[in-house]
């Protein structure tokens, strides 16, 4: 099953109906809050990614088509800026700097891959695709392997 | 969804309390930072209430960076309450969350927190 394409233009002002998508979509498959927010946050990030870093906020279009299977829900995003592979140009957080230190960039793509299940890039004839995947079974056997520092408040 | 964070500051027994309200995203942190920022430093511990805060990116990660670096500078504490589990996800898995004194909201009375 999947729901209608989407077709918008490469603004930030298009996130919010992309946000207003993904959270229909995980409301038709049930997802549980949790998972809900992590595909919301996803292509939140790689949406916001692809405006301002894609086309550089010149104008582009982003087309987003999303549905589900027996066992995952998927967003599929495509835009025709530069070839870029998130998960290629993925970078840790500087956790062993002071926060004061840090610089803030590339933190949207870690948080987004992080908060994927699966996720996949390719590009073809000048577009790129990304694949952004959640598990629609089992979030309460996850592996807590996505934390970064220790959760216990000071 | 919101367009704006709604900002609400008092000073409450020396602490500033300020309270937001909304999403915030790379769409509305601008706003957000530019009237978070001039209230840190009026007093000695800022302590903000994102308890109805539902939804952070890295939008909002950046904004409490700047917090971060200005509480700092004005050699003042920064005290957040109200974070759900999803706020704490990302701030958790970004290595943020051990460097904000992070405290429960019912637990938190701005008059026991005065230095």
């Amino acid at each position: 099953m999947q729901l209608n394409a989407l077709c918008l233009p490469a603004t930030l002002a298009s996130l919010d109906e992309i946000a207003c998508y993904v959270l229909d979509l995980a409301g038709q498959a049930g997802l549980p809050d949790e998972p809900s927010y992590r595909l919301r946050l996803a292509a939140d990030e790689l949406a916001t990614n692809v405006v301002m870093h894609g086309y550089r906020e010149s104008p582009g279009e982003l087309r987003i088509v999303g549905g589900m299977d027996e066992d995952t829900v998927w967003i599929r995003m495509e835009d025709d800026a530069p070839r870029f592979d998130p998960g290629a140009n993925r970078v840790p957080p500087q956790t062993q700097l002071p926060l004061a230190q840090r610089t803030i960039g590339g933190l949207g793509i870690h948080l987004a891959l992080t908060s994927l299940d699966d996720f996949s890039h390719s590009y073809a004839d000048d577009h790129n695709s990304s694949t952004l995947v959640i598990r629609r079974h089992d979030h309460d056997d996850r592996p807590d392997d996505r934390c970064g520092d220790d959760p216990t408040p000071k | 969804m919101m367009h704006e964070v709604a900002v609400r500051s008092s000073d409450q027994d020396g602490v500033t309390v300020v309270e937001l309200e909304g999403e915030i995203t790379s769409v509305t942190s601008a706003a957000l930072q530019e009237r978070i920022l001039p209230l840190i430093g009026r007093s000695r511990t800022t302590l903000i209430d994102l308890s109805q805060v539902p939804y952070i990116s890295s939008a909002g990660l950046r904004t409490l960076l700047l917090v971060h670096r200005r509480a700092l500078r004005e050699q003042t504490r920064t005290i957040l309450v109200g974070l759900s589990e999803e706020v704490r996800f990302v701030m958790s898995s970004t290595g943020f969350l051990g460097f904000f004194d992070i405290r429960d909201k019912a637990a938190c009375d701005p008059g026991a927190l005065r230095e």
